[in-house]
């Protein structure tokens, strides 16, 4: 497994900042879906010494969807074999503004009960986008890792089934440990991780089952070095990015410090789970 | 084990510590020229870190001067004897439990603070022929031009006269803080090597820390055991330490760091990618049954990290993650204040 960072493309900074914690490998996201950003996103990470684990697209409107050909072929000319991509929201977008009710009163988003039914519509079922972007990735060798984690979103029950049936060899998983808090999230990852197609995970964290704010990867419902251990058993050789923090008190827009601590968190219980055997009860 | 930070007397401060998800803090409380804590100045502090959920478990450091007279055998000693019988006797009537103090002479020594570390993160850096040549500046490697303390010495002390200083303080002290249930906690010398200018420097290796314990047996006489120093001492593996003294209940208080080398030249790194599997070190605090405060120590300076909270949340970050992944989470809890 391979500890990323998630980097808005562009800022050189957080690259450098990325190798200085120990960082293996960059997500680079975009804001906007653009084909020629691809090459330069995936030389700036190669200059670096990182690997790049790959470029992340905003969520998507109709639009968006039909420049996806494009991109797929220009990241397989630029070497970018991994996208990640989005339907809908992959969860409730939660309250808008940030409030300091996080631990030690750090900045935080809530989701409520409410917010489920907000999540927006994709532009097109799962299975029209698995039939209509499979060849051409394929043909590219670029593999698209679809954006999940929320049982119940409109899409993951058939984007699940889609995949077991092993028809789109270049469709896989993108998830959201987040999206997954409050639900029985193990067996729902292993059974994402039989038949390797889960590419991709989100390192985030909730407090709360029903009613949630964002978390510390340290301090949410999820047992992230549980997750981690079954990862490492269920043979995930993929990447790991810890998602955005909470905000930190004097904290850059972009969370360098909230970062540095989950960095440093998940540093060390890769270390643990990739050397000793699993003591806990 | 209770993982803290430094904190100081900021709002800033103690909500940095606090969404690091710590219940524990260490301070110091400056250097009053009475030369005692006193106990509305240790009540104060207590209060403010309790209002914002946290607590005080230990005072680092005592400051030098007040026992600058006692290290250098000089008049003036006993009062000074007396003072830090009054800061002890007024720590265990606030509840603070544990008491670190040096006996660095000549105090702590780095040669060079230089983006050659990973990713180009400055690592703070100890290299004997560089503090040979440019013995004054090592003293001042950060540049910040301290003017009392450390400083160059007046004349130079043999390793019998540091020490003869040192049991001077260890048995005047011990036994008021072993009657009052206040440990003591000595930090090595950092860097670990046997003098500096002229001045022996007494506690700088595993004989020095072990011969400090038996000096005058007390469950209050101990050390404060920090990785990064140890880890830096000739010859010594940090987890045997860990078993060695933690074994004796002799680790008051610890200090989180991990760096590549010894002495003679050693860099201070992250804790992911130095000589000490910090991994190794967790179990062997367990296995000893440490339950004192550990705390965050410094580390490498990171891209844009002025203030180094960048650096110290990564180091936090670790250390939760290793224990967590051991052991499970753990919520602390901070005993009632008296």
């Amino acid at each position: 497994m391979k500890l990323a960072l998630a980097v808005d493309y562009g800022f050189d900074d957080q690259l450098i900042f990325g190798q200085q914690l120990g960082a293996d490998a960059v997500v680079v996201s975009l804001d906007e879906w653009r084909h020629d950003l691809l090459a330069g996103a995936r030389n700036r990470v190669q200059q670096t010494g990182l690997a790049l684990a790959g470029i992340r697209l905003p969520d998507a409107g109709p639009e968006d969807l039909d420049a996806l050909p494009t991109i797929v072929t220009a990241a397989g000319a630029a070497g970018v074999n991994m996208l990640s991509c989005g339907l809908p929201p992959p969860r409730p977008s939660g309250s808008t503004e940030a409030e300091p009710d996080g631990r030690g009163g750090a900045l935080v988003h809530h989701y409520g009960e409410a917010d489920a039914a907000d999540r927006g519509t994709p532009p097109v079922t799962i299975a029209d986008a698995l039939e209509r972007f499979d060849p051409v990735a394929a043909a590219a060798g670029v593999q698209i890792a679809w954006r999940t984690g929320t049982p119940g979103a409109p899409y993951e029950a058939d984007l699940l089934q889609l995949l077991e049936a092993d028809r789109y060899p270049a469709m896989g998983l993108d998830v959201s440990l987040a999206g997954l808090a409050g639900t029985d999230y193990l067996p729902a990852l292993e059974k994402m991780l039989v038949g390797g197609r889960l590419w991709l995970v989100e390192m985030s964290n909730l407090v709360g089952q029903h009613d949630q704010r964002d978390a510390f990867l340290d301090e949410g419902v999820i047992d992230i070095p549980r997750v981690l251990r079954l990862l490492h058993q269920g043979g995930y050789a993929g990447s790991l990015r810890a998602g955005p923090p909470p905000g930190m008190n004097e904290d850059s827009a972009w969370g360098h410090t909230g970062r540095s601590f989950d960095l440093g968190f998940l540093r060390a219980a890769l270390q643990v789970v990739e050397n000793r055997p699993d003591r806990r009860a | 084990m209770k993982i803290a930070l430094q904190a100081g007397e900021s709002e800033d401060s103690v909500k940095f510590i606090r969404q690091l998800g710590l219940q524990h803090v260490v301070s110091g409380l400056g250097a009053p020229a009475s030369g005692i804590f006193d106990v509305e100045s240790l009540e104060s502090r207590r209060d403010f870190y309790a209002s914002h959920g946290l607590c005080w478990d230990v005072i680092e450091n005592l400051p030098p001067q007040h026992y600058v007279d006692i290290m250098f055998g000089r008049p003036g000693r006993d009062r000074q004897i007396d003072n830090i019988c009054r800061t002890v006797e007024n720590m265990a009537r606030v509840g603070i439990g544990v008491l670190q103090y040096g006996w660095m002479l000549v105090g702590g020594i780095r040669t060079e603070y230089s983006p050659t570390g990973r990713g180009g993160a400055r690592y703070p850096r100890f290299d004997m022929a560089v503090a040979q040549r440019a013995p004054a500046a090592a003293l001042d490697w950060l540049g910040l031009g301290r003017q009392h303390y450390p400083h160059i010495p007046d004349g130079e002390l043999s390793a019998e006269q540091v020490w003869e200083g040192l049991l001077y303080f260890l048995e005047h002290i011990v036994p008021v803080a072993e009657g009052v249930g206040v440990k003591l906690a000595a930090h090595p010398d950092d860097p670990p090597i046997p003098s500096y200018m002229g001045v022996a420097r007494v506690q700088a290796s595993w004989d020095d820390m072990q011969r400090l314990i038996d000096a005058v047996p007390s469950p209050s006489n101990g050390l404060g055991f920090c990785m990064g120093t140890i880890a830096t001492m000739a010859g010594v593996d940090t987890v045997d330490a860990i078993r060695h003294f933690g074994g004796q209940d002799k680790i008051h208080f610890a200090h989180f760091r991990n760096p590549r080398g010894q002495v003679p030249s050693f860099d201070e790194v992250f804790p992911d990618e130095g000589d000490v599997d910090m991994v190794a070190a967790v179990e062997a605090f367990d296995e000893v049954g440490f339950d004192g405060v550990i705390r965050i120590d410094h580390c490498p300076g990171v891209i844009g990290d002025n203030r180094g909270e960048r650096s110290f949340a990564y180091q936090v970050g670790y250390l939760k993650g290793v224990v967590q992944a051991l052991q499970g989470a753990d919520p602390e809890r901070c005993p009632e204040t008296p």
